[in-house]
């Protein structure tokens, strides 16, 4: 109980951080921080098995569309879309299982790559039902209904929940069997397979956690910025390669380096994208890149890696055989 | 009682035929050796056994019931488990949840299934290196998880692959007692080895393979008196021995 003390703190503060500061771009930024905390925590269930994706744009996609055309062609507010997003991730999810069990290592990430980039595709070309790259405009009409807000605030408590629902799911998997089996599986497949563990099932359980989260956040994004075109919902920077990096630079298939790796590197994307972005076109992304390159040479288990043992010795007060290894 | 029942095992790799038509039982209670040259295809008779590998031929059954087609994960839970013989202990997780990963695939409970593995640990006299990570282990502490993490599967037949190779004499007795005593708990011990005197001072019967074919069958005075074998791979050294 005591280790859960700060947490709490830090919740509490967060919960009331609009009430005494609530500056729209201050606030735009916060809420990117809690979207990519949320995507990278996301990602990371699936890279708790070894499997790394650059490929979630697919599941963002598939949700946000779906809820966004029901949305705008029936009428259907968000919250009873998202019922219908969901089915189509999965159904979305279970078209890269087959990759997903099959290939392994590199040859997965490719894969995932090529689906992502299949579906913008198809979002592009398939104009009755997308617009096409012309898009498609959420209607105005604000309300908790409809989800659509004049202020930020609003979506800042949305983005706060789904952040710590997704650290919270990944807390509890992690713990449970199925987190010991995908960590055993991301080491040694077929010894795990030797050892009773059906390993084709408990990816496919990471697979749609995943996808699922990722999906809803699909939904609930394209809500907060009201507009929705393929090269958007299915951006390869956005949504796949920045949550691999975040989950990267954090800390790969830990519980808290993606929260780590998102506060850091979403405001250097964004302070990187206006100022040099404007100075030469690319130099964000060149200096982007070295951040990477710097992170995993010095600390190959990502920034989060160091932290470990002092969080460890914060939280753990209880059993002394217990403390998980690379737990937090 | 028959545990185990092999037979015309056969597995095919392109041309080479790893394992030729190999037919035995192991009964309930046994320690059984598997014995050959380098090339015999002993592993392959393990990998066939637990379903890391298809057999071109040939049927296999556990307690009277085929388990020829069941995948690797299946036949750990009907009862077989298997160590590695260069052993693979899970990164990034400590002994004691290296121990629990077949522990929680059998019970939901994670406190369940805790307390079993903490009880493994303890029987193999790993209860002090619970909370290591694997990589500061040494060699022999290693063998010892590969073997603990086996048993946590609550195995009825135990394949032990070359569990004894790369340990020091010390280390060999020290482990020898752990395998006498896994049988006392009414686990099947069926293990390959290398190390001959220790092999004969467990074992109640031994296979030899050459070849990929079962060439001598019997208890570990048979076989060595047994002149094929002799030939095919024990060699002059235990040969002189004898004499």
């Amino acid at each position: 109980m005591r280790g859960r003390i700060p947490l709490l703190v830090v919740l509490a503060g967060l919960a009331v951080l609009p009430v005494f500061y609530s500056a729209p771009y201050f606030l735009h930024m916060v809420i990117l921080i809690f979207f990519y905390i949320a995507l990278t925590e996301a990602w990371n269930i699936l890279a708790l098995c070894g499997k790394v994706s650059l490929g979630h744009a697919a599941f963002f996609g598939l949700g946000a569309y779906t809820s966004a055309i029901l949305c705008i062609k029936k009428g259907v507010v968000p919250w009873i879309g998202l019922f219908p997003a969901l089915l189509v991730t999965f159904i979305g999810a279970l078209a890269l299982a087959i990759p997903l069990l099959r290939l392994r290592g590199p040859m997965f990430t490719l894969a995932s790559i090529a689906y992502a980039e299949v579906l913008r595709r198809v979002a592009m070309v398939w104009r009755d039902l997308t617009a096409g790259a012309e898009g498609l405009t959420i209607p105005f009409t604000p309300g908790w209904e409809n989800l659509t807000f004049t202020t930020k605030v609003p979506y800042y408590y949305i983005f706060l929940i789904l952040a710590g629902g997704s650290v919270y799911i990944v807390h509890r998997l992690y713990h449970s069997a199925t987190g010991h089996h995908l960590r055993a599986i991301a080491s040694d497949e077929e010894a795990a397979q030797a050892l009773g563990i059906n390993t084709n099932k408990v990816q496919l359980v990471a697979l749609f956690w995943s996808a699922g989260i990722t999906g809803l956040l699909g939904v609930f994004y394209t809500q907060y910025v009201y507009m929705i075109e393929p090269e958007w919902a299915f951006s390869s920077t956005l949504f796949c390669l920045q949550p691999a990096l975040n989950g990267i630079i954090g800390g790969l298939g830990t519980i808290w380096g993606p929260v780590v790796g998102s506060i850091l590197m979403t405001p250097l994307g964004e302070y990187l994208r206006s100022y040099l972005g404007a100075l030469q076109q690319g130099l964000n992304f060149f200096i982007y890149g070295l951040v990477l390159i710097g992170v995993v040479m010095v600390l190959p288990g990502g920034i989060i890696s160091p932290l470990l043992p002092l969080l460890r010795r914060l939280i753990s007060s209880k059993a002394s055989t217990h403390a998980p290894k690379e737990g937090l | 009682m028959r545990l185990l029942q092999v037979d015309s095992l056969t597995r095919n790799f392109g041309g080479l035929t790893a394992v030729d038509d190999v037919s035995f039982e192991i009964r309930q209670g046994e320690i059984v050796g598997l014995i050959g040259p380098n090339g015999a295809g002993k592993t392959t008779v393990f990998n066939l056994i637990s379903g890391l590998l298809d057999p071109s031929h040939g049927r296999i059954y556990l307690e009277g019931k085929e388990i020829t087609p069941l995948k690797p994960y299946q036949k750990s839970l009907l009862g077989i488990g298997r160590t590695f013989q260069i052993v693979r202990p899970f990164d990034g997780m400590t002994v004691l949840e290296n121990v629990m990963v077949p522990t929680l695939a059998r019970h939901r409970d994670p406190r369940k299934a805790r307390e079993l593995a903490i009880g493994v640990l303890k029987d193999a006299g790993l209860e002090v290196d619970a909370d290591a990570n694997p990589q500061n282990l040494t060699y022999a502490r290693r063998k010892r998880l590969e073997v603990a993490r086996a048993l946590a599967t609550n195995p009825k037949l135990l394949l032990l692959d070359e569990v004894l190779a790369g340990l020091n004499s010390m280390e060999v007795s020290e482990a020898l007692p752990l395998i006498r005593r896994i049988r006392e708990r009414g686990v099947t011990i069926f293990m390959i080895e290398h190390i001959m005197a220790a092999l004969m001072s467990v074992s109640d019967r031994v296979l030899v393979l050459e070849q990929g074919g079962l060439i001598a069958e019997g208890t570990p005075s048979e076989v060595t008196a047994n002149p094929r074998v002799v030939k095919a791979y024990l060699g002059e050294e235990i040969f002189d021995a004898k004499s």
